[in-house]
C-alpha cells in the first residue's frame, strides 16, 4: 500500500477503505495477486489463510520451523509455536556443544507456543543439569506427550528427578542412560502412559512395580542394556491393552516372570534366564535369541520355554534354541523331545553363533510345525560340520526323516553357500518335502569367497529340478546385494540391530 | 422411520448430495451444530457452501472408517488400526489436494481428521527446501535480499540436510 509512504492526503484517506475491500478474505492477503480481486467465493486453488499455516508449520520439527522462517515477514517468528522439538546430537554435529545448548535455551526462552507435543533431547548433558531441568519444566506445563531423553554421549547416567516423567500427558516415554532419583518411587500421574523405552537404565523390582500399578493403559514396555534386575517381574492383569514385552541384551537377568493375558508379542535376546509364565495364552509372535552358553541347565530352560509357547504363529529362534531341542543320546537310545508347535506359521531360524547346531536339528524343528507356511533360515556365518557324531548318529536319521509339509509355500535360504554340501543337502530336503512348495528363494553368502559363478547356479538348478516335489515350484537365486524384491519375514531386524 | 432419522444430507459447493449417517457426520461440530440450531425442522440437508464434493467424499470416507473401526475394536487395537487406515487413506490423496482437504476439514471443524491432514501436510513439507514451501503454499516472499540473508544467518544450524524439490 503505497498510501503509508506518501503525504496523507484527503484522498488516499478516501481511497483506503475501497482498497481493503478489495480483499475480502483478510487472512488470504498474502495470496498471489492474481487473487488479489473479488471474489465471493475463495479461489478454486486454494491458499491457505494465515492461521492455518501457522498451524501445519507447528507440526513440523523445530529445525525444519526454524528453516521456515524465511518464508515471508509474517511467518517470522512462527517458528515459536514448533510442538515437535528435537534436539539432537547429528543436529548440532559440526558445532561446539555450547553454541548448541545457547540455541535449545534460546529455542525454548522463545517458544510462545500453548502446546509441545514431542521432545526429544540427545547430547551430553554432564554439567547443565539445571538448565535441563528448566527445560524439562517448560515442557511438563505445556503438557509433553512424548518424551525422548536420551543422554547415551554422557560418561554418567543423567541424574532425572520423577516429577518430571509424572506427568499426566505424557503418552510415550523413551529413556536413554537416566537414573530416576526419587525415592520412594511412587507415580500418580501417568494414567496415558502408553509405551515406555528404557535403555541403558539401572532398573530394579520396584521400578516395574510402580510403572506397572500406575500405567493402565501401558501397551509396550521396551527394556534394552539395562542392568539391576535380577528378577523381572511382569504382573500385568490390570492393563487390558498390554500387547508388546521386549527384553533385549539385560545382563543381569536370571528370571522372568511372565502374567499378562493380553500379551502378543514378546521378545528376548541375551543369555538364557529362568522363564515363567503364568497366563500368556494370546501371544502371537515371539522372538528368542539366546546369546550361546555352556552348561546344560540352559537347554533345559529352553526346552521348557518351548512348551508355553507352543500355541505361537510367528517365531523367530537362534541356533541355540534349535540345539537345545535337538534329539540326544540318553540310556543309549537316541530320545526325541515331544514338542509341537500346532499354530507355527512363519518361522525365522538364525544360525549365526551355532555350536553344534545342523541340518539334521533344522529339519527335525521343521518337522514339528505342521502349519508352517513360510520359513526364514539364516544361514550366514555359520559353518556346518561333518563331525563323527553326525556320521554316526544323525546322518541315518536325517536321511529317514519324512516330515508331512502340506502348508509350506515360501522358503528362503539367506547366506546360502553355493559350495558348501550340508547347504545343499537342506534345500534338497526342503524342496523334496514341501509338496506344495510354490517359491525357494536362495540368497548367496556375502564376501568374496562366495562370489557366484553362472554354471553353479546352473547345477544348482538342474539338481534342484529333479529333485523338486511340488510342480510349481519357482526356484530363484540373489545376489546378497541386490535382494531387494524378495519377501521379507516380519521380524525382519536382527535382534542384534535393533538399537 | 428411523432409518430416515439417523441420516443427515450434506451438500456441497457444487450441489451434490450425500447422504451420511447421524454418527458419521455428528463428528463434523459444523454440521451438529447447524442441526442442533434447526432441531424440529423435518429436512435434514446441510448445506456446505464452500466445501467441494470431492472433499466432501474424502471426508466422509475417512469418519466412516473412524466409527466403523471403533465399533469393531472396541476392546482395543482401534489406534493402531485406525493408524494403518490414515496411513492408506493419505496415500490416495494427491499432494495438491491436500491443501483443499485441510481448508475443507477446518471449515468443518473435524478435529481428529484435521491433526492427521496437518500432519500429513507437515511431513510432506520437512526438509523441503524454502523455495518449495513458499511455492507450494504460494507465499510471496516480502524480505528484502539483506533480510533474507540476515535471519538464515540467524537460523543456519537448521540448514543441512534439505532435499531439492
Amino acid at each position: 500500500m503505497s498510501a503509508s509512504s506518501k503525504k496523507p492526503t484527503e484522498a488516499a484517506v478516501m481511497e483506503f477503505p475501497q482498497k481493503r475491500t478489495r480483499i475480502p478474505f483478510q487472512s488470504y492477503n498474502h495470496c498471489r495477486d492474481a487473487y488479489r480481486t473479488v471474489k465471493t467465493v475463495p479461489p478454486t486453488l486454494p491458499y491457505l489463510p494465515h492461521e492455518l499455516l501457522e498451524h501445519i508449520f507447528s507440526y513440523l520439527p523445530l529445525r525444519n520451523a526454524r528453516e521456515l522462517a524465511v518464508l515471508a515477514k509474517r511467518f517470522r517468528k512462527t517458528w515459536a509455536l514448533s510442538r515437535n522439538l528435537c534436539f539432537e546430537r547429528v543436529f548440532g554435529r559440526y558445532h561446539q556443544l555450547h553454541k548448541f545448548i545457547a540455541f535449545v535455551n534460546n529455542s525454548f526462552e522463545s517458544h510462545a507456543g500453548p502446546k509441545i507435543d514431542r521432545l526429544r533431547l540427545n547430547f551430553d548433558p554432564s554439567g547443565r543439569n539445571e538448565l535441563i531441568h528448566r527445560w524439562l519444566a517448560v515442557a511438563v506445563t505445556k503438557g509433553v506427550e512424548e518424551l525422548d531423553l536420551d543422554f547415551y554421549p554422557a560418561d554418567v547416567p543423567f541424574n532425572l528427578p520423577v516429577e518430571f516423567i509424572d506427568v499426566e500427558s505424557l503418552k510415550i516415554l523413551r529413556l536413554n542412560f537416566c537414573q530416576l532419583v526419587t525415592y520412594p518411587l511412587k507415580f500418580n500421574h501417568l494414567s496415558l502412559l502408553k509405551t515406555i523405552v528404557l535403555r541403558r537404565m539401572i532398573i530394579n523390582s520396584k521400578l516395574i512395580d510402580a510403572l506397572f500399578s500406575a500405567c493402565l493403559l501401558l501397551g509396550s514396555l521396551d527394556l534394552g542394556s539395562c542392568l539391576g534386575a535380577s528378577r523381572l517381574r511382569v504382573f500385568a492383569q490390570r492393563q487390558k491393552g498390554f500387547r508388546t514385552f521386549k527384553v533385549v541384551s539385560c545382563k543381569d537377568i536370571v528370571e522372568i516372570t511372565l502374567d499378562s493375558p493380553t500379551l502378543r508379542t514378546f521378545h528376548y535376546h541375551g543369555s538364557v534366564c529362568i522363564f515363567k509364565f503364568v497366563e500368556i495364552s494370546q501371544m502371537k509372535d515371539v522372538m528368542i535369541s539366546a546369546t550361546p552358553s555352556r552348561g546344560f541347565a540352559p537347554a533345559l530352560q529352553l526346552r521348557n520355554l518351548v512348551c508355553h509357547l507352543s500355541h505361537v504363529n510367528v517365531l523367530t529362534v537362534s541356533a541355540t534354541v534349535l540345539e537345545a531341542l535337538s534329539p540326544r543320546i540318553a540310556d543309549a537310545t537316541m530320545q526325541e523331545m515331544p514338542y509341537c508347535f500346532r499354530n507355527l506359521e512363519e518361522v525365522q531360524v538364525y544360525m549365526e553363533g551355532a555350536a553344534f547346531c545342523n541340518v539334521y536339528d533344522i529339519a527335525n524343528f521343521v518337522r514339528h510345525c505342521p502349519s508352517l507356511n513360510k520359513l526364514f533360515i539364516d544361514l550366514s556365518e555359520v559353518g556346518f560340520e561333518g563331525t563323527r557324531y553326525w556320521e554316526l548318529h544323525q546322518l541315518l536319521n536325517f536321511q529317514l526323516l519324512r516330515p508331512y509339509l502340506p502348508s509350506l509355500k515360501y522358503v528362503k535360504l539367506t547366506g546360502y553357500k553355493l559350495d558348501d554340501r550340508f547347504e545343499l543337502m537342506l534345500a534338497k530336503f526342503l524342496i523334496m518335502e514341501a509338496t506344495n512348495l510354490e517359491k525357494l528363494v536362495l540368497v548367496t553368502a556375502k564376501g568374496v569367497r562366495h562370489r557366484i559363478y553362472r554354471t553353479q547356479i546352473l547345477t544348482h538348478r538342474f539338481y534342484l529340478r529333479h529333485w523338486q516335489a511340488s510342480e510349481r515350484v519357482q526356484i530363484e537365486f540373489f545376489d546378497c546385494f541386490k535382494d531387494v524384491i524378495s519377501r521379507r519375514p516380519q521380524h525382519s531386524i536382527h535382534p542384534k540391530l535393533w538399537y | 422411520m428411523a432409518s430416515t432419522d439417523d441420516k443427515v444430507i450434506l451438500k456441497s459447493s457444487e450441489g451434490e448430495c450425500f447422504e451420511v449417517d447421524m454418527a458419521v457426520a455428528s463428528h463434523l461440530q459444523i454440521v451438529k451444530s447447524v442441526l442442533e440450531d434447526c432441531e424440529g425442522s423435518s429436512d435434514k440437508v446441510v448445506s456446505l457452501f464452500i466445501v467441494e464434493a470431492k472433499y466432501v467424499a474424502m471426508i466422509i470416507e475417512y469418519y466412516k472408517n473412524y466409527v466403523e473401526l471403533k465399533e469393531k475394536h472396541e476392546e482395543g487395537g482401534f489406534e493402531e488400526k485406525l493408524k494403518e487406515f490414515e496411513k492408506q487413506f493419505l496415500e490416495q490423496i494427491d499432494k495438491k489436494e491436500l491443501k483443499g482437504l485441510v481448508m475443507a476439514v477446518n471449515y468443518l471443524n473435524a478435529p481428529a481428521l484435521f491433526d492427521v491432514v496437518c500432519t500429513a501436510i507437515a511431513k510432506h513439507i520437512e526438509n523441503k527446501s524454502v523455495e518449495y514451501v513458499r511455492e507450494y503454499f504460494g507465499i510471496v516472499n516480502d524480505f528484502t535480499a539483506e533480510e533474507e540473508a540476515q535471519i538464515r544467518e540467524e537460523h543456519r544450524w537448521a540448514y543441512d540436510g534439505v532435499n531439492d524439490d
